[in-house]
């Protein structure tokens, strides 16, 4: 009897009737999760921490979904400029490094950066260089890398940049951000580039831009 | 440049989509299913960064629909809803096709309708669902032995009331 039951119960759920999903559902899905939760940034106690974690915390979403659905991924950043296929110059570039809470380091490699930025607080400093149309750009937080970041990167690349560990990402990741007792937050895709994740004492850099991993090694190894 | 990883997430979403839809309907979302199931999405996306390595996809999706079902059927509540819609509404059989044994399925239908909400919604995702144990404890988050002893409950209580009704036809 417990079987002709389940039996039963097996033979109505093939006969039940749920409509369809409706074809926006998906386009209406990513179209809210791209859109930035600004408004949540804007707490300006947490504003210097979420600056710092923005570069550092790249989470595995990236890298899960893409395994999920075995396609390619795009390197995803988050930045307060307009989204662009490119490396992102820092706006209102400067020159200046005055400012800084730290000792921004310059790789000789690249010679003076053409942009500067240094956020109010002094905690991220950001500089790039551009060169027949392609960009670098090197990114300098005053924080440690997240010990779980460095463990659970996914598609990283462990490298040796002068004696030092740092993480190679040839392909492309998201970026969340995880404030203190928060709730993720993910960072909607902006452009497409290698980047390599050097962690030093209180500060960590990240390098981004069209380069071989050769070649960013090469450039962050030649800091000064 | 916005490709890659959003449009990998937009194909994921509409792999289980369907799935998410059914869930949220016979779970008790109603017409409403498919806003249940686009803020659950938008919340799944949010939370992959929590998702633990290893786990299954699907289920830990379902988990997030059920609980927007509970949610959104909690704050239909609050707005005063003049009545509480019914979890599993006989227009899910279709009228228009030849379903064998109809009035039979009907009842069957209504009886995991009429059991207590604790019972009915482990039952619907073994059974109407078609999820198996573990993913039906994962969907609920209740332990595995939870899942089965509703289940065996759930099913006497079906077994009792089928029996009552098909006695009650007897005599008619």
């Amino acid at each position: 009897m417990s079987d002709r039951l389940e039996t039963r119960l097996r033979e109505l759920a093939g006969d039940l009737r749920v409509p369809e999903p409706g074809p926006g559902l998906a386009g209406a899905v990513v179209a809210r999760v791209a859109k930035p939760r600004r408004h949540r940034l804007r707490w300006a106690v947490v504003a210097a921490v979420v600056l710092a974690l923005l570069g550092l915390a790249v989470s595995p979403v990236g890298a899960k979904v893409t395994g999920w659905l075995d396609v390619g991924g795009v390197m995803v950043r988050d930045d307060d400029t307009v989204p662009t296929g490119t490396p992102v110059v820092p706006s209102e570039s400067g020159r200046s490094l005055d400012g800084a809470a730290f000792e921004p380091l310059v790789p000789a490699a690249l010679g003076p950066p053409d942009g500067v930025r240094v956020t109010d607080d002094g905690t991220l400093v950001s500089m790039s260089w551009s060169a027949g149309g392609r960009t670098i750009r090197l990114d300098q937080f005053a924080a440690g890398l997240d010990p779980y970041f460095w463990k659970s990167a996914p598609g990283a690349e462990p490298v040796t940049v002068a004696g030092r560990d740092a993480l190679w990402f040839a392909v492309p990741h998201e970026v969340t951000v995880v404030p203190e007792g928060g709730q993720p937050e993910t960072y909607a895709p902006r452009l497409s580039a290698q980047t390599l994740v050097l962690p030093l004492p209180g500060v960590t850099l990240r390098l981004e831009g069209d380069l071989s991993r050769r070649r960013a090694v090469e450039i962050l190894a030649s800091l000064e | 440049m916005r490709s890659g990883d959003l449009d990998a997430y937009a194909e994921l979403v509409t792999r289980h989509a369907p799935m998410a839809v059914r869930t949220a309907t016979l779970l008790g979302a109603g017409t409403d299913a498919e806003d249940v199931v686009q803020e659950a999405f938008v919340k799944a996306y949010r939370s992959l960064g929590r998702f633990r390595d290893g786990a299954e996809l699907r289920p830990w999706l379902l988990r997030i629909v059920a609980n927007e079902t509970r949610n959104h059927h909690r704050a239909s509540v609050r707005r005063g809803a003049r009545e509480r819609a019914v979890a599993l509404p006989a227009e899910l059989l279709d009228p228009g096709e030849a379903v064998a044994d109809h009035e039979a399925k009907e009842r069957l239908l209504a009886a995991v309708a009429g059991l207590p909400d604790r019972l009915r919604v482990v039952v619907t995702c073994r059974y109407l669902l078609e999820l198996d144990e573990a993913e039906t404890a994962t969907t609920l988050g209740l332990p595995r032995g939870t899942v089965k002893s509703r289940l065996s409950r759930g099913l006497a209580r079906l077994r009792a009331e089928l029996v009552e009704a098909g006695r009650e036809a007897d005599h008619v």
